[in-house]
């Protein structure tokens, strides 16, 4: 079993000339094939194979050296080429061969993918209910609130006692129809400045959920709108009720990468 | 290309964690390799950990390079 095993960090048009070094400073290089070109650096088999890999991704210390690597890498890559498909955390090979399998079976659509990433990066935008709106905004979202209330203040207890319950419920559902239309109007005032917005899928167990994840693929041009767009929304959604959080510019990881090798 | 990596939102919220990159970089879940399936599903960190405070990626950084010479590394070809 060879002690070294072929990591692939992203996958461009042609070699660019780059300046920083791999997965624990191994020094990066190029495999071609079918008019593209690789980059990639040795990593150690012990760390990489699938179990090792898979027990170590969940270690912070073991991955963050790594992954912040494997971002500096695609960074570079990334300002240096018109267009590059930076790859997920741990694609490995198992030689070179390999990846110039991978080169050639899928040059099309990797040709296809990196024009439509080319000029482009990705933000990521996070919309958060940071705190629950007060009673009074909630009743003006729902008129019915406010008569629900207004019968209770004039019923006898058993009879409010119901009511009130009806009323947390009624609440608990305006909340939930705010919560998806602030996120909807985020997501349709991103897509007029973005080439793509994908909304990311939430794990169901998480333990601080935002409303909406959005990864947004915006032209290098257009990014004076986008901040134009994430200000408004700010503006439109004042805080602490709700929060917008973006980052950026990404190297295109959510629109750029490798098709799912579902089959 | 702009100042990489500055983050919109509040201002004391202006570096990168490790949490946010993690997050980009193993979304994908699943990965190719020549003769198998290298699986990094399953890995529940990303929202399990919101809550714990992460070392920005700059201090991880730190001792291989400088958070200037990253960005400037990043400037260099905009």
């Amino acid at each position: 079993m060879p002690s070294d095993l072929v990591y692939v960090y992203a996958i461009l048009p042609a070699a660019v000339p780059v300046t920083v070094a791999g997965i624990d400073g191994r020094p990066l290089r190029f495999v071609h094939d079918d008019g593209l070109a690789a980059a990639v650096s040795d990593v150690p088999a012990a760390e990489f194979e699938e179990e090792p890999l898979n027990a170590r991704v969940r270690d912070l210390s073991w991955l963050g050296p790594r992954a912040v690597a494997h971002e500096t890498v695609n960074a570079e890559l990334w300002s240096h080429s018109p267009a590059s498909l930076p790859l997920a955390f741990g694609t490995v090979f198992r030689d070179d061969a390999g990846v110039r399998t991978l080169l050639q079976s899928q040059a099309v659509a990797l040709q296809r993918q990196l024009t439509a990433v080319a000029g482009r990066a990705e933000w990521v935008v996070a919309l958060h209910r940071a705190a629950a709106p007060s009673a009074d905004a909630l009743a003006q979202a729902n008129e019915a609130l406010s008569s629900l209330r207004a019968q209770i203040a004039t019923s006898a207890p058993g009879r409010a006692h119901l009511l009130r319950r009806r009323l947390a419920e009624l609440e608990r559902e305006t909340l939930r129809r705010l919560d998806a239309e602030a996120a909807d109007a985020l997501i349709g005032l991103l897509a007029g400045v973005a080439d793509d917005v994908f909304r990311e899928p939430l794990p169901a167990d998480a333990v601080e959920r935002p409303l909406a994840r959005l990864s947004v693929l915006v032209a290098q041009s257009a990014e004076g709108a986008l901040q134009q767009r994430l200000e408004q929304a700010r503006t439109h959604w004042p805080e602490p009720t709700y929060q917008l959080q973006a980052t950026g510019p990404w190297p295109p990881y959510r629109f750029g990468g490798l098709e799912r090798g579902d089959g | 290309m702009a100042e990489a990596f500055r983050s919109v939102s509040a201002p004391d919220d202006d570096e990168l964690t490790l949490l946010e990159l993690a997050d980009r970089l193993l979304n994908r879940g699943v990965v190719l390799s020549g003769e198998a399936t290298i699986s990094v599903a399953g890995v529940d960190l990303i929202y399990l950990g919101l809550n714990v405070v992460l070392t920005a990626v700059e201090n991880l950084a730190g001792s291989k390079r400088g958070g200037d010479d990253a960005a400037a590394a990043r400037d260099h070809g905009g």
